[in-house]
């Protein structure tokens, strides 16, 4: 199963998704819950793994920002696909505070949003089924217009 | 009007194919209803009491003859003949098949139309006033700016899942307000500074639906430039911060109410600070771009027809009825604007049916260079006529039932499809309507009234803008049956207020002469010129409370 899209393609996933009060993988890239990595920030900095954190919904970039340089990997968790905080979230992280590591959604989000998520700077998706990751590489680019600026391009109206 | 280049073209069209895909993919099993509905929505499609209804946008409410045309030939080809107007200046089919709606989006891309976030929770169309561009009073012409709104809000990656729907309006006059701006999650009012530069007075958390509200200034003059900047920075704040917990809870209005306007404006200009001058900073190409659109057409010197008019007035008592009533006038002398009613009675108000389309576009070629406007109050607007040929119009108006001369009075009822329709409506809104007009028919007595606002919601989503009419009627649900809560007072315009509830609700039958009531109560107190307004205003509701709640003996 390689419901991962990276970049464009699909990839396989190296990071372990470390849930609220589950146990930590022995070894390997692990994405951690926010509030356990900031409860042992220096530590964690000061480890030889590759340390990435996850958002919940009511976390903002705001509570993250302090550690960016630290982080291989954000992931921001959508609880519900209608839930469109992430979206903001992500072009605060890209274009406020410069993060470039990687940003990817998990969570519950439909494949159909991830290019209005590409827009808004997340570049990496874990789907919900390997189908949906399918249907997401399709889906990455439906429009080659871009009216607004985003992370990917600068307002139309510069360019007519 | 706004004429797509290759760009906008290409939007549309990757849109249509883009819900073509996912509708084969849903028709497949291939997506959950709830997790196709935020699809469908955010391209109109509702599943509704009896079938799905379809929304199409009508960007602030202009339309071109050839656009009607094909939303003609589309009621044919897709539904039942006929489409409806509604109260924010868009268009619905009621009876398409979900399977069809792919092939309706082409046919409307063919003519630059579309159904884009004209549902769901993101920014829909944006509305103006119906008589912008023409208007002698006009600070500029709002038509431009709703257009780069309109450019600004289509597909945008951040706000197409915000905690709730979201409307914004624009005006331009300074002494009237026909886009009630105050009752919109932004309400934009074009001003100017001291050295004549283009700006926005801004509005923010208006709004009706169960919890009415005025919105209210965070701004007293944004410059013009910087509209888009100031809009991502509110629309940020609103994601980010307005209520997911609860759909009845989640509008701007409420995180606004909740806040206190002064800190939002704190977190909005916080906000701003960093997008201000950023990129979305409108550049003077890009407006003139816009506006280049919206020029003034070859309009001929012409003088105003007074003479004539009067002439023709004497001799034709209805035309005089229908001159004052549905001709607006025009900024260009020589010039009038005219409203195009869709209020016959018997007709559910905003109802157009194919060959009425046709028939409208028709008038607007031979009166009125090619365009037409679609009113909030669910009428359609020829806003370039000749003075001299309007006599002409009016009998031509006359032959398809446009001519019903009560614009703006009290049978002039804005409506919602309520539960003949709507699969959200407590009770029904065309009947009342209908029998309200069936009771007010003496044109000469209805003139006599004068202007009232009429407004029918059949339920809270309030969608006939019930709140704001100056008198409100509400279906509301009593143990299964159909009641109907009247109140008084309501003002759309510049002294936006919302109505009080008269008191206890009423059946279905009594609602004309509840009705009936509260305008002898008018007559019986009004001052000479006093409108009804004005008279609710000064001696309050109580009055009207005692008549209508009145034993008989």
């Amino acid at each position: 199963m390689q419901n991962l899209i990276k970049d464009g393609q699909r990839q396989d996933d190296p990071w372990t998704l470390v849930e609220d009060d589950a146990p930590l993988p022995a070894q390997g890239p692990m994405i951690l819950p926010l509030a356990l990595y900031l409860a042992q920030k220096a530590e964690w900095d000061a480890s030889d793994r590759d340390i990435g954190v996850w958002l919940n919904d009511e976390q903002m970039a705001e509570d993250v920002t302090g550690s960016l340089d630290n982080l291989a990997l954000i992931a921001l968790r959508f609880p519900k696909f209608a839930d469109g905080r992430g979206f903001s979230k992500a072009r605060l992280l890209r274009e406020r505070y410069g993060y470039s590591g990687e940003l990817r959604a998990i969570g519950d989000f439909l494949p159909d949003q991830v290019f209005y998520m590409g827009r808004c700077g997340i570049n990496a998706f874990a789907c919900r089924t390997d189908d949906e990751a399918s249907v997401a590489l399709a889906m990455l680019t439906p429009f080659s217009v871009r009216y607004q600026s985003g992370t990917d391009s600068t307002p139309l109206f510069e360019r007519r | 009007m706004y004429l797509y280049d290759s760009f906008d073209q290409k939007v549309v069209d990757e849109r249509v194919a883009q819900f073509r895909e996912q509708t084969e993919r849903y028709l497949d099993g291939k997506i959950a209803d709830d997790e196709f509905l935020p699809l469908r929505l955010q391209n109109g499609l509702y599943i509704q009491r009896h079938a799905p209804m379809l929304r199409i946008a009508i960007p602030y409410g202009l339309l071109s003859s050839r656009q009607l045309y094909r939303l003609a030939d589309l009621t044919e080809q897709y539904d039942k003949g006929y489409a409806h107007f509604t109260t924010r200046q868009n268009v619905q089919f009621n009876w398409p098949a979900l399977e069809d709606v792919p092939d309706i989006l082409a046919g409307l891309a063919e003519v630059q139309m579309h159904a884009i976030q004209t549902s769901g929770n993101c920014i829909r169309n944006t509305t103006t006033d119906q008589f912008a561009g023409v208007l002698r009073d006009e600070i500029a012409d709002p038509r431009p700016w709703c257009e780069l709104i309109r450019q600004w809000s289509t597909l945008h990656p951040e706000f197409a899942f915000l905690p709730r729907k979201f409307k914004i309006a624009v005006n331009a006059s300074p002494d009237s307000d026909r886009a009630a701006v105050r009752f919109h999650d932004i309400g934009l009012e074009l001003v100017r500074d001291e050295a004549g530069d283009i700006g926005f007075s801004v509005f923010v958390g208006g709004g009706l639906g169960r919890t009415p509200l005025v919105g209210q200034n965070v701004r007293d003059y944004l410059p013009a430039r910087h509209l888009l900047t100031y809009l991502d920075a509110i629309l940020r704040v609103y994601n980010l911060n307005g209520r997911r917990d609860n759909k009845f809870k989640a509008r701007i209005k409420i995180l606004v109410k909740a806040l206190g306007v002064d800190a939002f404006r704190d977190r909005v200009e916080a906000e701003w600070a960093h997008l201000k001058d950023g990129p979305g900073t409108l550049t003077e190409a890009e407006i003139e771009r816009v506006g280049k659109h919206f020029i003034d057409p070859d309009y001929a010197e012409l003088s105003d027809a007074d003479a004539v008019l009067a002439e023709q007035k004497d001799a034709h008592p209805g035309f005089g009825r229908w001159l004052e009533r549905n001709v607006t006038g025009h900024k260009k002398p020589g010039y009038a604007a005219v409203t195009l009613s869709l209020k016959k009675v018997g007709y559910a108000p905003g109802d157009c049916t194919s060959s009425q389309m046709r028939a409208a576009a028709q008038l607007a070629d031979a009166f009125s260079l090619g365009g037409l406007r679609v009113s909030h109050e669910q009428n359609l607007i020829l806003a370039d006529v000749r003075q001299d040929q309007l006599f002409e119009l009016w009998e031509a108006a006359k032959q398809h039932g446009f001519a019903t001369p009560t614009i703006g009075t009290l049978t002039d009822v804005i409506c919602c499809p309520g539960g003949d329709y709507c699969a959200l409506a407590n009770a029904k809104s065309i009947p009342i309507a209908e029998a309200i007009q069936a009771q007010f028919d003496d044109l000469d007595y209805l003139f006599d009234l004068g202007d009232i606002d009429l407004n029918i919601s059949g339920c809270m989503n309030a969608c006939g803008h019930h709140h704001i009419g100056n008198i409100g009627i509400l279906g509301v649900d009593k143990k299964g049956e159909e009641f109907y809560q009247v109140s008084l007072g309501g003002d759309s315009g510049l002294n936006a207020r919302v109505g009080k509830i008269l008191g206890p609700s009423f059946k279905a039958d009594e609602v004309p002469a509840v009705v009936d009531k509260v305008i002898q109560v008018y007559v019986d107190h009004r001052r000479p010129d006093e409108a009804f307004i004005d008279t609710v205003d000064r001696i309050g509701i109580e009055p009207f409370k005692e008549r209508v709640y009145a034993k008989s003996h």
